[in-house]
């Protein structure tokens, strides 16, 4: 019983040695900003994938799932011709073996943008010219929705739709100028 | 005896050394459903209902669950350490426990010290000693091994009191864990390898096991989840393979190993040492090797038709077994033995405590949660905490069991959305169940009622100025498919027969109506009803359900019933595409006494469309 006894005060002694509690803070106040280009693989851009989006897999990108959405925050200045969307994502080998075809729908703001068609394997940049009518206010919200995806079981037990590792919205870069 | 010391402290010492992360640990899943046992028990019959009713997969374990969740958190509340100083207090009991017992099964105390340590550097022990829920998986060897030094005493002595002593261990372990219904088959090994004339005291335990095996399987609810259907087939050898090759330490189904070529190389040499031991010791008859065989393939077997529930932890008591029979045949040929040793010890010391590790880390992402949540809700007192961005370890690492519970004065939700960005485990729960819906978010920010909070990338971060626009955007002037009368939010949808807001619900009276969101693709209507404590005569009250004038649920609560809570599946000719009126007719009613009483059908939580 000694024995025993002694090994439980060293025990709690060990158990002692650990941080003073009233050193760890776990709450950080002030404003977050909004940015208008997300990586999805920095898990502080998380706030900024609304919904839809898996946990980050090899610190760079996420899977997605059938519908997923993003908020961004529109530049500051909106050239006329509007702002350029994109996002930059993979399609996997597996995903267009058990669907050769799917459609990515996209809207802005509840306003409709060209579809894109997933038809091949690889890595994508999306890309979509955004008008400045569809970017009022300091918010955008992007949302997406695949018509058809890998269901849970198929692969692993979630939906997995696209591959995404980063999201943005840039003011459109100025049209070159003619050649002379 | 200074040597059985020194040998006990140099076990223990391993024990702490590998796996003190685990005496640090905070709770995670399923801890916080027993910790939440306390809540439920006002009376004695209470107490006695929870300590011996069947929970959790039908299984009944007072000692190591009901008794170890409900005594800690009494004393200690939500302070983690007691909980892991209890376990490890008890592991080092089982540590003498072995050490003695191989010694006097084979004579040799460094074989004693040998099997405890090679039990204690097994991979497999990593979650038992990680996890406050695992208690159980140490505890019951507590009882196992006791029982066994009780019967060896009755064997080698005949002492009337050792017999006692291992019927009340007897006893004792199946309030650990219901697999001590194995005691009698280890415990016949022994008398039948040892001493076989005092069979005859056999057959009352292997009754009573009996009885008792029956007993658990009658009261067990039968398993819908497919994790824990029994699988009486083929794969029962599939499984045993699979965890005769976890049984090295060094390999799990997912566990990423680098170089693989190194890590099978390793254990394909701990695997033949560890056979050649095992035939050479059963050539020269040594009794322990067979003892020590059919004490891992008997605290195995339960839980080999479990095939779709494969896990570390169910090994942390068969491969003690192994355990003697290795150090046995390592202290007889420590020459030939030394090899594939030193690479056990070295390989899964290094899996055990980078199991224990990953555990810990998980523990404190919860602990960090739950804690910056109480820290919001002190800086925003009364206010509603939504969490965005949710990771799905997050979640099923400590969400799930609602810890928010445990503290009063909480109101946490999942920002609308947040559930699906979590991975589904419908046999875990539905993270939706959490979810603010999004024009109650709206209300509630709008108002000041509410502060939005994200946990990504560590501390929690407030995000309630973002959440505001976002949800000012999202869900202008939508209605809301799920409220709560019991809540000040979204009383804009509640139309006539409600009375005022009372502490988490509000009476309807005999007819009432609100107005619901557009149900999209929902599945059911649920409602949550409360009768009040004190309604005199009233017996059976019926409630009717109707959705745009159309019943859609008809329900009668018992006078014995004090709530209800239900889901109807929504009726096919619903457009589910519009806002939904509902009605709500209860009858009788109550009325309350004195001049202008109020009538009072029934008490209303949430009601709407999941």
């Amino acid at each position: 019983m000694r024995k025993l006894t002694m090994a439980v005060a060293v025990m709690v002694a060990m158990a002692g040695c650990k941080k003073d509690p009233q050193t760890v803070r776990y709450l950080e106040e002030g404003a977050s900003q909004l940015s208008s280009a997300v990586n999805t693989g920095d898990p502080r851009a998380a706030i900024q994938l609304l919904r839809g989006f898996h946990d980050i897999e090899n610190n760079a990108w996420r899977w997605t799932g059938p519908k997923f959405s993003v908020a961004l925050r529109p530049p500051k200045v909106i050239p006329t011709e509007g702002a350029k969307f994109y996002m930059d994502y993979a399609v996997a080998e597996l995903f267009v073996q058990k669907i050769p075809s799917a459609t990515l729908t996209i809207t802005v703001n509840g306003k409709p943008l060209e579809p894109e068609v997933i038809a091949k394997a690889g890595n994508f940049k999306l890309e979509r010219m955004v008008p400045p009518a569809m970017l009022q206010g300091d918010l955008a919200t992007f949302d997406f929705a695949l018509d058809k995806f890998l269901g849970a079981g198929e692969v692993d037990q979630r939906e997995l739709g696209l591959i995404v590792s980063g999201v943005g919205l840039r003011a459109a870069k100025p049209a070159a100028p003619p050649a002379k | 005896m200074r040597g059985r010391l020194a040998g006990f402290i140099l076990a223990a010492g391993l024990c702490l050394a590998l796996y003190w992360p685990g005496l640090n640990i905070w709770f995670a899943m399923d801890d916080f459903a027993w910790l939440g046992l306390r809540a439920s028990i006002n009376t004695w019959p209470d107490l006695i209902s929870t300590l011996f009713s069947p929970m959790a997969q039908g299984t009944i374990r007072p000692l190591s669950e009901r008794l170890y969740f409900l005594t800690l958190e009494g004393l200690f509340g939500l302070e983690a350490l007691p909980f892991r100083i209890v376990a490890f207090t008890v592991q080092l009991l089982n540590i003498w426990l072995v050490l003695r017992l191989v010694e006097r099964m084979t004579g040799s105390r460094a074989g004693g010290v040998a099997a405890a340590m090679l039990w204690i550097v097994n991979s497999a022990l990593a979650f038992a000693l990680s996890w406050s829920s695992a208690f159980n998986q140490i505890l019951w060897p507590c009882f196992l091994l006791a029982g066994c030094h009780a019967r060896w005493s009755w064997l080698i002595t005949g002492s009337r009191r050792a017999r006692w002593a291992e019927w009340a261990f007897f006893i004792l372990g199946f309030g650990a864990l219901e697999l001590q219904v194995v005691y009698p088959a280890i415990a016949g090994a022994m008398t039948l390898l040892y001493r076989r004339e005092r069979w005859k005291d056999l057959p009352p335990l292997f009754a009573v096991a009996a009885v008792y095996a029956v007993f658990n399987r009658w009261i067990a609810q039968p398993q819908t989840s497919p994790v824990y259907t029994l699988h009486w087939d083929g794969s029962l050898w599939t499984t045993l393979g699979t965890y005769l090759r976890m049984a090295t330490g060094m390999w799990q189904p997912d566990l990423p190993r680098d170089p693989e070529a190194w890590w099978l190389a390793a254990e394909c040499l701990v695997a033949f040492g560890l056979a050649a031991g095992l035939v050479g010791m059963i050539w020269r008859r040594e009794r322990i090797a067979v003892f020590g065989l059919l004490w891992f393939f008997a605290t195995l077997a339960p839980i080999l038709p479990l095939k779709n529930h494969i896990s570390d932890y169910y090994l942390t008591v068969p491969v003690l077994g192994l355990a003697m029979v290795a150090a046995t045949a390592a202290v007889r040929h420590p020459f030939w033995a030394i090899l594939p040793v030193l690479v056990y010890g070295v390989g899964s010391g290094i899996v055990a405590r980078r199991a224990i590790e990953y555990r810990y880390n998980l523990a404190e992402t919860g602990h960090a949660l739950i804690a910056g949540v109480q820290e919001a809700a002190r800086l925003h007192p009364g206010k509603l905490i939504l969490l965005t961005a949710v990771s799905s370890e997050q979640y099923w690492g400590a969400i799930n069991d609602n810890p928010f519970r445990l503290i009063p004065g909480l109101r946490v939700y999942l920002a609308p959305g947040a559930d699906e960005n979590i991975e589904k485990h419908p046999d875990l729960g539905d993270p939706a169940r959490f979810v603010l819906a999004g024009p109650a978010a709206r209300a509630a920010l709008e108002d000041g009622q509410a502060v939005v909070y994200s946990p990504a990338g560590g501390k929690l971060r407030n995000v309630t100025a973002l959440w505001r626009d976002l949800a000012r955007q999202r869900w202008s002037g939508e209605l809301s498919p799920m409220l709560d009368a019991g809540q000040s939010l979204l009383t804009g949808q509640l139309d006539d027969g409600w009375h005022p807001l009372e502490p988490g619900f509000r009476w309807a009276a005999g007819r009432a109506g609100l107005r619901l969101g557009a149900p999209g693709e929902a599945r059911e209507l649920s409602v949550e009803a409360f009768r009040g404590p004190e309604e005199g005569k009233r017996g059976p009250v019926t409630l009717i359900v109707m959705l745009n004038g159309a019943q859609a649920g008809r329900w009668v609560i018992a006078k014995e019933n004090s709530s209800l809570a239900v889901s109807t599946a929504l009726p096919a000719s619903l457009d589910r595409t519009k806002p939904v009126v509902v009605e709500l007719l209860i009858s009788p009613v109550l009325r309350e006494e004195g001049p202008g009483g109020r009538q009072l059908g029934l008490a209303f939580g949430k009601i709407g469309f999941r």
